[in-house]
């Protein structure tokens, strides 16, 4: 759906983006996370076609989106800092994206008002809080049915309540929709639980980007103990972390864990066991040469 | 996917309409306050005063003067402004300006959709006025439409002007405030900064004065607003007469139409700057990365000199005879430095300027400076020394004792002058960096209209000073000798139609007994029979006009009283003004004049004495015994009367 090929942006001397490849596929789920400064909204901007690439290229549906208004129908930006014009009320900004989005479905529109309940439609957008304005921006942004939609950093603000339901929201509306869903956020547990591909920025480069799967079939957490002192481990094993309580040791190894599992049976343990990894260890050991970013996701 | 275009977006269109309402309402109420209204309320007044024969053309011209005065558009650009700075605003904040670029619609139709949007707040209120106008004018039974039309027809010229410039404005910045300061530094900066390099110049070189017009156009609404500023009509004396400066309405059109063509290029322009716009450059003061230069540069030479400027002026008494370069080098450069780097802090929106390369840009502009100044002083243009010869004269004024229109068969003398004036260079500035505020002086501004259609001005000021006077050769006395003529002093005085002269009425100041000054009309015949003596005094030599410096010198015969005579000369008589432009008379309108005697005037005193103005109880006074016994007397009066 989203493929960006070698992007740069400077402002003035400093890379925002520096020779970015990325690929999101269509229907997916996709996480970027990154720290503060990363640049991930600047991405994000370059995917809606707000920014004008320095270099490289960003297509969507196959199509530069730069300046493209066919491409830009099908795509819905919801910014961390929202926009509604002054003075404007939800029916107000109805009908102007209605009128802007060709796919604009005013039946879903109303369908769905009894997700946001405590959304008066008559009420200045600015009056409300910033939990409601979130939530219109949702209901708008679902009602254009676009393709893509591109959420930055899209419930923060929002109590854990309302974020459950936005979440819902967005996933059943997903599954019932072919809609390709980007979504930033400098949190990963906060994407743990929404995506099927992550990609992770540091210093303008997209530094990881992989589909869930692959990244829990890449490292797995093993758990072994010895009647005694452990032996010496194979040395072609790849292990990122080692640590133990007792004869009880924790072990994060590099590799398919049915594998490594066969290639510690003959070391004679009292038992082995496969544990899954949470997104958060599987970043913490991957990306062990950046600390720095996985400090702050993490946080 | 096939991308699609579309130029106008009507979405877009009804959201400007609907948000942005108040602007195009107050400029509606505006326009029918300017137009419909004021036209009804001149026309629907009760004129009983006027006599039944001349009150079709006096309500003629109360329409005319009703419509062309709003023609004004000093409002129209300060609604333009507003107008462009609101559809443009989103793109003053970064979260309007990521919202609207993530809609589905190019930056194209987003600009002709606002331009559209713009041009419809500005255009359809004034259309309306004009049907109101119209409605109004056949309520109160007034045929002649042309003057609306006109309105309309420029109005709507400069509408586009305004409008292509505010929009201009409002792009290259991302800023609301910025946006309308910049608006206003945009319509005065060329006569601005024209301004202050004749300024510089005025100061260093000798004999340069302020008198340029060139270029007036590039400064928008300076120019439109002293073409079309205001016009009057006056009422009085039982005639109707205006003082009209007609609009010259193949030159209006001319103007406005060149104004409109370069408004289209201008949104061209902008186009093409709004497409290559960083979004990201929002709330930047500049967004535009070529103009921040000119920016620096053009801020640091236009403040800076005007600061260093005003300096000179305060730190040192100001040569009226120029050469004052090295008080001004210093000032200029610390004062072009302090404000380019000042600018740059605005743009940076940041106090750390001070990086190698912006102080190299700076070491280049102070030397440019000196350049520039080093290249005035040097004269290598040639400007100082410029005279033009006879025969490329068209036309010249002088303006010293008081302004006269030269004629050609004494344009020889004129350049002789003038040569004397620039071979006296050296001494008069040192007489006046000698005598700084103690100097007694007088100037002449010469005013040459060349065949080539270019005008040159100097002003040379010279000392009055009697080491100077016993000199025979002194400029002055080449001045009295040219402009110490009969005919001069009857064109000065009742035009260039003096023979054609018809007096209304006049007054004499004499003093009263107990030395009251008091005023004594004239009516028709007194004024004829003073004006036969006046002239042949004129004739004989015995009328001179004096100006101030000179006093001193002739206060023993020169009167302190002051001889007034109204009169009406043929339509198109010409007058000069102190301004060196030829003035053009109407018919209808009365002009005035004021004449100061001296006791040579032998046959004017005469006349006044026959025509019973003078007698025992009411005299002539000289300067000198003004200053002696009545000056403290009549500022006493002065202030009794205006306390009462």
């Amino acid at each position: 759906m989203i493929t960006v090929e070698d992007l740069v942006k400077k402002f003035d001397d400093f890379y925002a983006l520096n020779h970015i490849d990325m690929q999101v596929p269509k229907g997916a789920i996709y996480g970027l996370v990154g720290p503060n400064g990363a640049g991930k909204s600047t991405l994000l901007r370059h995917i809606t076609g707000i920014y004008r690439p320095d270099a490289g290229r960003v297509l969507v549906a196959g199509e530069p989106v730069y300046e493209n208004t066919a491409v830009k129908e099908h795509i819905f930006y919801i910014p961390d800092d929202l926009f509604y014009f002054l003075q404007a009320d939800t029916l107000e900004m109805k009908k102007f994206f209605s009128g802007l989005y060709p796919g604009f479905d005013e039946k879903f529109f109303w369908r769905l008002q009894e997700f946001f309940p405590s959304i008066d439609l008559k009420r200045n957008i600015r009056r409300l809080s910033k939990g409601m304005q979130k939530q219109v921006a949702f209901w708008l942004a679902l009602s254009c049915r676009p393709s893509l939609l591109v959420l930055d950093e899209p419930v923060d603000g929002l109590d854990p309540v309302m974020r459950r339901q936005l979440w819902s929201l967005i996933l059943s509306h997903s599954s019932q929709e072919p809609l390709t869903i980007l979504i930033s956020s400098h949190n990963l547990r906060e994407l743990e639980d929404v995506c099927d591909h992550v990609g992770i920025m540091h210093q303008g480069r997209l530094v990881l980007e992989r589909s869930l799967c692959d990244l829990q079939n890449t490292i797995c957490k093993i758990q072994i103990a010895f009647a005694h002192a452990a032996p010496p481990l194979p040395e072609d094993l790849d292990i990122l972390h080692m640590s133990n309580m007792g004869r009880v040791y924790t072990i994060i190894i590099r590799g398919d864990g049915s594998r490594i599992r066969e290639r510690l049976l003959p070391l004679n343990p009292l038992f082995v066991d496969i544990l899954p990894l949470t997104l958060e260890e599987i970043f913490i050991y991957e990306m062990g040469g950046n600390d720095y970013a996985v400090k702050e996701i993490l946080l | 996917m096939q991308s699609k275009k579309s130029f106008f977006n009507k979405t877009i269109f009804l959201k400007n309409l609907t948000h942005y309402w108040p602007v195009w309402t107050c400029w509606l109420l505006v326009c029918l306050y300017r137009l419909p209204f004021r036209i009804y309320v001149k026309l629907s007044a009760d004129f009983k005063d006027i006599a039944p024969a001349e009150y079709e053309s006096f309500l003629e011209q109360q329409f005319l003067e009703a419509v062309y005065n709003a023609i004004n558009p000093t409002l129209l650009f300060l609604f333009s402004a507003i107008a462009a700075i609101a559809l443009f605003s989103y793109l003053y904040q970064a979260r309007s300006a990521h919202m609207i670029h993530a809609l589905p619609v190019c930056r194209e139709s987003l600009f002709i959709t606002n331009i559209c949007s713009g041009l419809c707040f500005l255009i359809i209120p004034q259309l309306i006025s004009f049907l109101a106008s119209i409605f109004v004018c056949f309520f109160l039974r007034m045929t002649h439409l042309e003057g609306l039309l006109h309105w309309l027809l420029l109005s709507l010229g400069m509408t586009l002007a305004a409008f292509s410039l505010a929009v201009f404005t409002a792009m290259i910045t991302g800023h609301t405030v910025a946006a309308l300061v910049l608006f206003g530094i945009v319509n005065f900066a060329f006569v601005a900064v024209r301004t202050q390099v004749l300024c510089i110049m005025s100061t260093i070189s000798y004999g340069m004065t302020l008198d340029f017009d060139f270029g007036d156009m590039l400064s928008p609404l300076y120019f439109l607003v002293r073409k079309f500023g205001s016009f009057n009509i006056f009422f009085g004396t039982g005639e109707l007469y205006d003082d009209f400066r007609f609009i010259e309405m193949g030159s209006s059109y001319l103007y406005v139409g060149i104004y409109a063509l370069a408004a289209l290029l201008l949104f061209v322009l902008t186009y093409l700057i709004y497409r290559k716009k960083r979004l990201e450059t929002a709330g930047d003061l500049i967004t535009v990365g070529f103009l921040k230069p000119v920016i620096r540069w053009g801020a640091a030479f236009a403040l800076g000199s005007f600061f260093a400027y005003m300096g000179v002026a305060l730190l040192r008494d100001y040569s009226p005879a120029g050469g004052d370069l090295l008080p001004l080098i210093p000032l200029l450069l610390v004062a072009e430095l302090a404000v380019f780097f000042a600018a740059e802090m605005l743009l940076c929106k940041s106090f750390r300027v001070f990086r190698k390369r912006r102080l190299l840009e700076g070491g280049i502009l102070a030397a440019a400076t000196l350049v520039f100044l080093v290249f005035i002083h040097a004269d290598l243009l040639h400007l100082e020394r410029r005279i033009p010869k006879e025969d490329e004269i068209e036309m010249a004024f002088i303006s010293g004792d008081y302004p006269l229109r030269v004629n050609p068969s004494d344009y020889g003398k004129l350049v002789a002058l003038h040569q004397d004036f620039l071979d006296s260079k050296k001494e008069i500035q040192r007489y006046f960096r000698q005598q700084k505020s103690g100097a007694n002086y007088s100037s002449l501004e010469i005013f040459y209209y060349l065949k080539n259609g270019s005008r040159l001005t100097r002003r040379y000021y010279y000392p009055v000073e009697d080491r100077y006077l016993e000199q025979e050769d002194y400029v002055l006395h080449q001045i009295m000798a040219l402009s110490a003529r009969p005919e001069y002093y009857l064109q000065h005085h009742f035009t260039d139609a003096y023979d054609q002269v018809t007096f209304v009425e006049g007054s004499m100041d004499v003093y009263t007994a107990g030395n009251y000054l008091d005023s004594y009309l004239l009516n028709q015949a007194q004024c004829g029979r003073i004006y036969q003596a006046l002239r042949q005094d004129m004739e004989e030599g015995n009328y001179r006009i004096y100006s101030y410096p000179l006093f001193d010198y002739v206060k023993d015969k020169l009167f302190a009283n002051t001889l007034f005579l109204d009169y009406t000369v043929p339509d198109g008589s010409t007058y000069a003004y102190y301004d060196g432009e030829q003035h053009y008379t109407s018919a209808k309108s009365i002009q005035s004049t004021s004449i100061t005697l001296t006791s040579d005037c032998v046959h004017t005193l005469a006349a006044l004495e026959e025509l019973g103005v003078l007698t025992d109880r009411q005299r002539m006074v000289t300067q000198e015994e003004y200053e002696l016994h009545l000056e403290d007397k009549f500022l006493e009066d002065s202030e009794r009367v205006y306390h009462q």
